[in-house]
């Protein structure tokens, strides 16, 4: 049973940094500029909120391209939802956040 | 191809991720161990791509990692969360006692060990004294505490003194006695007396040489070297580059100290580094600390923080609310009483047994302490109980009973 999720400034920037196709951890760090120890937490709570959910990447594709797997961060449908509800609530987040140019 | 700081950095970032998953919940260390590492490497690859393995780029990959422990205590906060009998057991008494004795064993544990490694770095020379019925007699051989330490076992010994000394090669010679190379100990003037170690010192010879090191010859080099000469005290020998004086021979239990010196260079003043091995050495006795009477100081000590408590402290016969200026006669001749009592009865003290117990400096440290423990007491509460009067005037903040009035 998903908890109701608390809207933070911290939430609402990641959400909207998955939004805008930053998918993995390190890229949601250097996009929204918060610390490891805030965005690993806080993204696992979100998951527990049913607002993300994680896949790794298949290893084929890793061991050809030499890098080891990611684990990759999408929206569900109640994350897209209070992605909204947040650009609503602080309207300056998709400035802070712009669309990634090439999702890898 | 890494360089091998690059290699050492990259450890030492797995090792600071190694030590946080300890703190992840077993049944997810897996998963968030791989995930980690994963961002480790891609966090390694941005940096070094930046800088190649500067400090800055240490410094983040090392900030990188050090938010892993955020994230485990974050995941094991939620999952004690979501296990409550888990939770509940953890802050029980029993839990924590189970803890504590845990925690007791890791330390007995580890202390035993470390008494196993320091054994074979340094040992520890001892001596105790044999007890009889006629009394203390010291022991003729050294004994090793940590190799020896069973023999000790029903018998409470004591440290009460330690010294040290450290073993040099050097030539020594006089007008009398050709170039020999010597094992000399060198140590401060009181290691004999520290360690009551046994030792024939010839009368006269301090006065007037206090300046000048003395040398005690072992029995065995004095009875080769100098054939037993009776009358060797006094007898002046070059030990390396120092001039020094015959004292005494040491018998017994002193040369089977380690480093089987030939003599025993005393002097006020150890120099450091010339040794190329040291040796420390206690003295055991059943007394120990408190044979000589040092025990009465540190009683009377706590005796007397007990007596200036009351004159450091606020007293609870000096608790007056603010809107009663004067106390009654009854509490004021009830506070100048112990006042009285208390000084009547540390003076006594410090006179009757004063001069036994205390240096003069200590008897005079406690006089001055009591001095101004007196005035301290005398300023704080003499407008209260009507010593300073023209003090009292003084505005005094509401107590909390009168501000509930």
């Amino acid at each position: 049973m998903a908890r109701d999720p608390g809207l933070t400034h911290i939430t609402a920037l990641i959400l909207q940094a998955i939004d805008s196709g930053f998918v993995y951890g390190f890229s949601i760090m250097e996009m929204t500029g918060l610390p490891s120890g805030t965005v690993y937490p806080a993204m696992r709570r979100m998951e527990e909120d049913q607002l993300i959910r994680s896949r790794w990447e298949r290893q084929a594709i890793a061991d050809r391209e030499q890098r080891p797997p990611r684990k990759y961060y999408q929206l569900t449908a109640a994350g897209k939802s209070a992605s909204d509800a947040a650009r609503k609530r602080y309207p300056l987040i998709e400035r802070l956040v712009p669309a990634a140019e090439a999702n890898s | 191809m890494f360089s091998p700081l690059e290699i050492v950095v990259r450890r030492m970032h797995l090792g600071l991720l190694w030590s946080a998953s300890l703190l992840v919940p077993t049944g997810m260390r897996s998963e968030w161990w791989r995930e980690w590492c994963a961002e480790l490497w891609y966090v390694l690859r941005e940096c070094s791509s930046k800088t190649s393995a500067s400090p800055r780029s240490i410094r983040e990959a090392t900030r990188f990692c050090m938010g892993a422990y955020q994230d485990a205590f974050w995941l094991r906060k939620r999952s004690r969360q979501n296990h409550p009998l888990f939770a509940q057991i953890g802050s029980s008494p029993s839990a924590c006692l189970f803890l504590l004795a845990v925690a007791f064993f890791l330390v007995s544990g580890i202390a035993h060990l470390s008494a196993r490694i320091t054994a074979g770095i340094s040992r520890i020379e001892v001596y105790p004294w044999r007890m009889s019925d006629t009394g203390a007699a010291p022991c003729d051989c050294p004994f090793d505490l940590l190799a020896g330490r069973g023999s000790l076992r029903g018998t409470q010994l004591m440290f009460d003194g330690f010294s040290h000394y450290k073993i040099t090669q050097e030539t020594v010679w006089s007008q009398n006695m050709p170039r020999t190379k010597w094992t000399v100990a060198e140590a401060r003037s009181d290691f004999f007396d520290v360690l009551h170690l046994p030792v024939r010192l010839t009368e006269g010879v301090t006065t007037g040489h206090d300046r000048v090191p003395h040398l005690v010859l072992g029995q065995d080099t004095w009875l080769r070297d100098f054939r037993g000469k009776a009358n060797i005290a006094g007898t002046q020998l070059h030990v390396g580059s120092v001039d020094a004086i015959v004292s005494g021979v040491a018998f017994g239990g002193s040369m089977g100290l380690p480093g089987s010196a030939n003599a025993w260079l005393l002097a006020p003043d150890l120099q450091s580094g010339r040794g190329k091995t040291e040796y420390v050495a206690g003295h055991l006795s059943s007394h120990g600390y408190f044979e000589d009477g040092r025990w009465g100081l540190s009683v009377v000590g706590i005796l007397f923080a007990f007596l200036l408590f009351p004159f450091v402290s606020r007293p609870s016969v000096g608790e007056y609310g603010s809107s009663s200026p004067k106390p009654s006669l009854a509490r004021r001749t009830r506070f100048w009483a112990f006042l009285f009592a208390k000084i009547a009865f540390g003076s006594l003290i410090v006179c009757v047994r004063g001069p036994w117990l205390f240096g003069r400096a200590t008897l005079f440290a406690v006089v001055e302490l009591s001095t101004g423990c007196f005035f301290r007491f005398t300023l704080r509460f003499g407008p209260e109980i009507g010593l300073l009067r023209s003090a009292a005037s003084v505005p005094c903040l509401p107590q909390a009973n009168d501000a509930s009035r």
